[in-house]
């Protein structure tokens, strides 16, 4: 049990920089999700914690002690690879007790664990077997279970369930979430599926071009993107960008999408843009969730327009609609009932209460 | 994919053909007459049973050419190979 | 399960039966079988003519009776092989040679392949390819220069090599560690890097990822690479010939040239028996280990 620390960790591999400065603080017992998409520099930051790779600068600590120098072995901790990683010729306990062989435990002791984690795991009954005789997810139970015995004090995670199946890879979530309520072990996880970081994150720390974009709880990077790439890369189907600009109308504050459609801002949001540059260059970024077919009687800053469907994806508990706007492709999610249809006309309404102002140059959401 | 592994192989059989020994050996020791001797029998002859070093690492020594030129092609393709990989 | 979707899918409008082939590969596949049948022949012959020749007698191989056909079969060859103490020794110095040869191969190549396979070091690419180009120069090549360095080490330090048997042992590497050494680092490069970072995470040293990881994980290359290293050393015969000459440090193949033929006289049927009982080793390694041995040949050529 112990926190980890990087303390603006680089590293370069000769002319490229994989990982630019990080600094990042995970809590004793925090499940902590890297994000990003591939190349941002989330697998080499894990293992640069694991000391797979040396860091060409900065600090990593773990629980308190500087591990820069420090060989893997003697860091206590143990890695969930996304291949598994399992040694063909061991069966399963022997791969579990494997590294507790190499310290020389006691042979009970190790029977112990090894049987306490095939339990928790659910795999009790494939001891026995190599694996090559196991699935995919009870090849990845193997693994987190060779983990577990050895009692670490931080648990990787790099892609674990990116070679399973889609059904499996929602299975497996859950079990990881499970273990990780059970064993409580400070977890750092990697992948570049947002969905698994938003499930499995106590924090989610995105990253892109091997810096930190934003730290965050899976809500609140959710609904308080601070930068375009977060905004874009957290939720499916992703955020709306439309280009927009300022403007003033007799004293209150309007949102101008195109030459017909511009809507009065509701107070709340007209208070935080009043120090906006007016008539420039924005983008407003709108979740699908907020652009909805229009109601009889709108909620206060629901604003209603027309515009004509391109295409529809009826999903069952909802419909997928997506239209142009200024050239940009706008993705909206209504009601199944209402009567949306690919090239249709359609009322939609914008709830802009939960809008986003971007600088359109620097990404930075307002 | 097949034209790797088989230039390799026949240039690989190339060499060890070309650098033979045992069965010319046996079979005719070069004769009759110095006849039948390749480069390696006639190396051994002078080289060994004649006792005249020198000229036996000479008569060797010509297989370089040849053997270096089969061997910078191999080399190529065997690296060939391992960038596809 | 995705593949058995697909076949119930397909299967109602398939009408063609599963397991029939196009004509054009029906002959493909008779082409092959007939041109491999060829080879077999073709390969397969000296052997059994060795064999014939083998059961006998003097009188009977230089009758001119039908070379194919045994009419008085006679194990008198054998018998006066195995119960000579010159042939018994040149057995002995071979399956000698042959053991320490292989030992030292291994002892050598593996730990060899597994740094030049995975600890990246200044210049380890280039020397991998440098051990692959030690294996293309022949031994016909080497042995006169061999021959000389031996007599100057024999004048300078008194260490007798030539005409010894043990001075194989040296040479015999020279063959053999190269090739053993480029079949280990191909095996260990199969081996996926997750593997050996999970033995370092697990707490392994260097050595114990080599010797409880990799060497078990390749093992079929590590017994194709002996096989090849027994073969190689077995059957050498340029070396022995050059550097051994009294009977009692001959191995196999030089001593049955040179003990059974005299001058222009061949005993072939002790020639063929001998051929023949030197053969057997390698013979029975291979039909013992044949299924690691072309597991360890196409090997790497598909992700298991």
């Amino acid at each position: 049990m112990a926190d980890v620390t990087l303390r603006k960790v680089i590293k370069r591999y000769d002319e490229v920089e994989a990982v630019r400065g990080i600094d990042l603080d995970i809590a004793d017992h925090e499940f902590v999700v890297l994000v990003g998409p591939s190349g941002c520099g989330k697998s080499t930051t894990l293992r640069m914690i694991a000391g797979l790779e040396d860091i060409t600068d900065g600090d990593i600590m773990i629980g308190g002690d500087v591990v820069n120098d420090v060989p893997p072995k003697d860091r206590d901790i143990a890695m969930v690879f996304q291949n598994y990683a399992l040694y063909p010729h061991m069966t399963v306990a022997e791969n579990m007790s494997f590294g507790l062989r190499l310290k020389r435990f006691p042979k009970a002791e190790i029977k112990m664990r090894v049987d306490e984690a095939a339990r928790m795991l659910d795999i009790a009954e494939l001891i026995d077997r190599k694996p090559k005789q196991l699935s995919g997810g009870q090849r990845q139970r193997v693994a987190m279970g060779r983990a577990i015995v050895r009692h670490p004090k931080v648990f990787l995670f790099d892609e674990p369930l990116s070679n399973l199946d889609a059904k499996l890879r929602v299975q497996m979530r859950i079990e990881i979430k499970k273990v990780h309520q059970k064993v409580r072990t400070t977890t750092v996880y990697v992948t570049h599926d947002q969905v698994e970081a938003m499930t499995l994150a106590d924090r989610v720390v995105v990253m892109n071009h091997g810096r930190i974009e934003q730290i965050g709880t899976p809500n609140d990077l959710y609904h308080n993107p601070a930068t375009r790439f977060v905004a874009g890369f957290i939720g499916s189907p992703a955020m709306n960008f439309v280009p927009c600009r300022l403007e003033d109308v007799a004293g209150k504050l309007h949102i101008r999408l195109t030459d017909r459609i511009a809507f009065p801002l509701p107070p709340k949001r007209a208070a935080r843009y009043q120090g906006v540059a007016r008539n420039e260059k924005m983008l407003l970024g709108l979740r699908p969730e907020h652009i909805a077919e229009a109601k009889a009687h709108p909620q206060p800053g629901v604003e209603a327009f027309d515009t004509v469907l391109d295409v529809t994806e009826p999903m069952g508990m909802e419909t997928l609609i997506y239209f142009t706007l200024e050239g940009a492709q706008i993705c909206g999610r209504v009601n199944p009932n209402a009567g949306a249809h690919d090239g249709a006309p359609m009322r939609l309404a914008v709830d802009l209460n939960n809008m986003h102002l971007l600088n359109e140059v620097t990404g930075v959401v307002l | 994919m097949m034209r790797n592994i088989i230039a390799i192989t026949t240039l690989f059989s190339l060499i060890v053909t070309f650098a033979n020994f045992d069965i010319v050996r046996i079979l005719t020791s070069g004769g009759p007459l110095d006849h039948t001797h390749i480069f390696a029998t006639w190396a051994f002859r002078i080289g060994i049973e004649g006792s005249d070093i020198p000229l036996g690492a000479s008569v060797s020594l010509f297989m370089v050419p040849i053997l270096a030129i089969a061997a910078i092609f191999i080399l190529r393709d065997v690296n060939k190979r391992g960038n596809e990989a | 399960m995705a593949s058995t979707v697909v076949i119930s899918k397909g299967a109602p409008t398939r009408t063609v039966k599963y397991g029939s082939m196009s004509r054009d590969r029906i002959w493909a596949l008779r082409w092959s079988y007939f041109f491999l049948a060829l080879f077999a022949i073709f390969s397969l012959v000296p052997p059994l003519y060795m064999l014939i020749t083998s059961l006998k007698s003097s009188a009977e191989i230089s009758a001119a009776t039908n070379p194919w056909w045994v009419f008085h079969p006679t194990l008198e060859n054998y018998i006066s092989l195995l119960t000579s103490n010159q042939f018994l020794r040149f057995f002995w110095n071979s399956a000698w040679v042959s053991i320490v040869v292989v030992t030292i191969t291994m002892l050598i190549s593996v730990p060899a392949a597994f740094a030049l396979a995975r600890m990246r070091f200044w210049g380890s690419a280039t020397l991998a390819t440098g051990v692959f180009l030690t294996y293309l120069i022949p031994d016909s090549l080497l042995f006169i220069p061999l021959f000389k360095m031996f007599a100057v080490v024999g004048d300078w330090t008194g260490i007798q090599l030539i005409n010894r048997w043990y001075v194989l042992l040296l040479i015999y590497p020279t063959l053999t560690v190269p090739f053993c050494t480029w079949i280990m680092i191909g095996y260990f490069a199969s081996i996926p890097k997750e593997l050996d970072e999970a033995a370092i995470i697990d707490g392994a040293s260097w050595f114990q990822t080599l010797t409880r990881i990799f060497i078990p994980v390749a093992l079929p290359g590590l017994i194709a690479a002996t096989i090849f290293a027994f073969t190689v050393s077995w059957a050498q015969f340029l070396y022995p010939l050059v550097f051994t000459t009294s009977t009692d440090q001959l191995v196999l193949p030089v001593g049955i040239i040179t003990s059974l033929i005299k001058g222009d006289v061949f005993n072939w049927g002790q020639i063929m028996t001998g051929a023949l009982l030197g053969a057997a080793p390698p013979l029975i390694i291979y039909a013992f280990l044949m299924d690691y041995y072309i597991a360890g040949l196409t090997a790497g050529a598909t992700k298991g």
